[in-house]
């Protein structure tokens, strides 16, 4: 999961990157407004930690353009303006949600998590993967995988993409969409990687849990109806 | 649009007006009064030039010869001569040169003068003409004085008097002119449609004399009694001298009307200058408040006049208001610190310990955001209360606030606002949607899948329902939920502060907060607010 944080203040920026970093997250920063919207626009994010009080352009202003460019990528505002009137005025504006500050740092984790799983249209923070290989749980929120009742250790890097696969779990994801979600912006991307990642997650969990659909990229089975 | 017109000196514009006005008036006023004066000169010109025109139609005398009697028969003829011209010499041309000598010795110029013009054709044809004498002096009315004397005799005077007979046979007519005229003919009115007869009476009008100069011209025809024979009898004189009193008149009536103006405007400017005098030292008291040299505007020793009373009363009660909040201001700011520096030494406390105590640091940095939150919002509502002008409409608000609210819970809860469009409250709007935003987030929290909002006008106001169908609360826990800071919910997220701060700001606005259990199963929060007052 890649997210964007828009935030001008360093110090909160970097604990944001690196909280986020430790949930699992790819993350993005941009201090202010004009290269937040820029980023926005461009970049395929999961989820966006806006600041609404941003040097250069607004932070308001940034997310309507967003979603009057047709972006809709869940947004949580984090703000300290928590009066009830900016409250409505950013959910009006087209966030999903909003969080003043102070705030903690692991009810941001868990909101921006349930921002990302509701637009996947996932219900729950734990995933059943179950099939021949056996039962395999995904647990996103607690970032832990467990195969038929025991723990699996994964590298941040395999659960990631495990988690992405699971979120989108059904539909086939192309290995530049993979990429593009699983890594940050200057990282330097190869594809070699992502094959041997796949091959060690079969190692780990099964071999036919991630299937390959050729020329096309891979694909977990869809959930039990 | 008025102040782009006006300037902005008080004084500049009562001037202004003042000015305005009073060219208005006083020049509406000196048109009327000269036009009366003028009109009054004028008719007593006229009746000066109508009683000579008069006195010249006494002292006329017509006589027909014998001979010519033939060609115009008038009955009682022979007695005509005698009538009319009462001691009258011959009737041959040098009788004129007669009259003259027996009229006052100036006045017998004019006829002099006239008489060897006549006197030719007479001598050439043999047929006896009528005689027109002008007898001046016969009487002693002051006006034949007049007219006999110097302003007739002299030239081109401008006062001038003829008398014309009827034509003769050669188309010649009959003429007597005062001596002024100087031969010149007498110009005549402008013409009536007809002949002018003596029924017509006199008629009055402008004319030019020999000089080009403007008279002013009474005419008349006179029938004489028992001849078919008209005579016009003339009288001019000069507008001259009546034209430059008139203009005397004006130009007098026209300074002292200006400078009665000026006298106004000065009066009006020097009024509003001593009339502000007492605003201008409020001003100076006022300046010396703000710069704290003086307690209040009022002072006993010279008090304000009466205009003025209830403004510096005003003032005084807006500076005491205001140092009523900078105290409150002050009060709650001391509140703030002395409240943070509780949890801030706790957690100081538990940070030194040798492993530090995080659990109780959390806690403690959680209380100082509680804390800072209440006073905040207790701040500012604070402020805010008793502004003259707070006023929201709680259905627009809480249709707002469903509207964001359903963003985050529209997967799960059913969220009804529903009431009276039209109620209104007298609650500063961000307060407003402080109180129902944070009563219907609550509600949302809780309830298991339908929170429902109802505006409903009450006396004096109107009271929000905001019920949901949660599990509620106990009744002997509405009370604590409402006190600060207290949180019920440890699952769900929040501050633990959304009621107690709706109950602070209702207080705060005079309304009433209260809890208890809904129809829907769970919690039913009954916020009453006071309506605009007037």
């Amino acid at each position: 999961m890649r997210v964007l944080v828009v935030e001008d203040n360093a110090a909160l920026a970097a604990q944001l990157r690196a909280a986020l970093a430790e949930a699992r997250f790819a993350v993005d920063h941009a201090p202010d407004g004009e290269e937040a919207l820029f980023l926005g626009e461009t970049e395929p994010y999961d989820a966006v930690v806006l600041d609404l009080g941003l040097p250069r352009l607004d932070g308001l202003s940034v997310l309507r353009r967003w979603r009057a460019a047709g972006r809709a990528m869940p947004v949580l505002i984090l703000t300290a303006r928590a009066a009830w009137t900016e409250k409505v005025e950013g959910l009006n504006a087209g966030a999903d949600d909003y969080l003043a500050k102070p705030f903690a740092m692991g009810e941001l984790v868990a909101r921006l998590q349930a921002l990302i799983r509701r637009s996947h249209g996932l219900a729950s923070a734990a995933i059943a993967l179950d099939g021949p290989w056996g039962q395999v749980r995904l647990d996103i929120a607690a970032g832990s995988v467990t195969r038929d009742g025991a723990p699996v250790r994964l590298t941040a890097l395999e659960f990631k993409l495990l988690a992405y696969l699971a979120h989108r779990r059904g539909g086939i994801v192309s290995k530049t969409e993979l990429t593009e979600h699983l890594y940050e912006q200057d990282f330097d991307r190869d594809s070699n990687t992502l094959e041997v990642m796949v091959g060690r997650l079969r190692r780990k969990l099964g071999e036919r849990l991630i299937e390959t659909v050729r020329g096309q990229g891979y694909r977990l089975p869809a959930a039990a109806a | 649009m008025t102040h782009r017109l006006l300037p902005r000196s008080l004084t500049l514009r009562l001037a202004l007006l003042a000015a305005v006005w009073s060219a208005l008036g006083l020049g509406a006023a000196g048109w009327f009064a000269s036009s009366i004066a003028v009109r009054q000169m004028q008719a007593a010109f006229d009746l000066r030039l109508s009683s000579t025109l008069d006195d010249l139609a006494g002292a006329v005398s017509y006589e027909v010869p014998a001979g010519d009697r033939r060609a115009h028969p008038p009955a009682g003829a022979p007695s005509q001569g005698a009538a009319a011209a009462p001691g009258m010499a011959g009737s041959e041309g040098a009788g004129s040169e007669g009259a003259g000598s027996e009229g006052a010795g100036s006045e017998g110029a004019a006829p002099e003068r006239a008489a060897p013009e006549r006197a030719a054709p007479e001598r050439a044809a043999p047929l006896a003409r009528p005689t027109l004498r002008v007898q001046l002096a016969r009487r002693r009315s002051g006006t034949l004085r007049a007219m006999a004397g110097a302003e007739f005799q002299q030239p081109l005077s401008g006062n001038y008097w003829q008398v014309t007979g009827p034509p003769d046979a050669d188309g010649q007519a009959v003429t007597e002119r005062s001596r002024s005229l100087w031969d010149a003919d007498m110009p005549r009115l402008p013409a009536a449609d007809r002949p002018l007869t003596a029924a017509d009476g006199a008629r009055i009008g402008e004319a030019r004399g020999p000089r080009g100069e403007q008279l002013r011209l009474i005419e008349r025809v006179v029938e004489l009694p028992d001849a078919p024979d008209r005579l016009l009898l003339q009288v001019a004189m000069s507008r001259g001298a009546m034209d430059a009193e008139i203009r005397r008149l004006r130009w007098l009536l026209a300074l002292g009307f200006g400078v009665l103006g000026l006298g106004l405007v000065a009066a009006v400017a020097a009024q509003v200058v001593l009339g502000l005098r007492p605003l201008r030292r409020v001003r100076d008291r006022l300046a010396a408040l703000r710069a704290g040299r003086r307690e209040r505007l009022a002072d006993a020793g010279a008090p304000p006049p009466t205009e003025l009373a209830p403004l510096v009363a005003e003032i005084d009660a807006l500076v005491e208001g205001n140092r009523a909040t900078v105290e409150r201001a002050r009060a709650h700011l001391g509140n703030l610190a002395h409240a943070l520096k509780t949890p801030l030494a706790v957690l100081r406390v538990a940070l030194e310990a040798a492993p530090p105590d995080l659990p109780e640091a959390r806690a403690q940095a959680a209380a100082l955001d509680s804390l800072l939150q209440h006073h905040l919002a207790r701040a500012r509502a604070a402020a805010l209360s008793g502004a003259a002008a707070a006023d929201a409409a709680p259905l627009a608000v809480a249709g707002e606030i469903a509207a964001a609210l359903r963003r985050l819970y529209a997967d799960r809860i059913d969220l009804t606002v529903a009431g009276d469009a039209e109620t209104r409250v007298a609650v500063e709007r961000q307060d407003l949607a402080e109180m129902l935003g944070n009563l219907m987030e609550n509600a949302c929290k809780w309830a298991r899948g339908r929170v429902a909002v109802r505006v409903s006008a009450a006396a004096g106001g109107a009271v929000v329902l905001v019920e949901d169908d949660g599990p509620g609360l106990a009744p002997g826990r509405h009370a604590e939920a409402l006190a600060r800071g207290v949180r019920l919910d440890e699952a769900a997220p929040g501050t633990g502060l959304g009621l107690a701060i709706v109950a602070d700001l209702a207080g705060l606005y005079g309304g009433r907060f209260a809890l208890g259990r809904a129809p829907l199963g769970g919690l039913s929060a009954r916020l009453e607010l006071p309506g605009r007052r007037g």
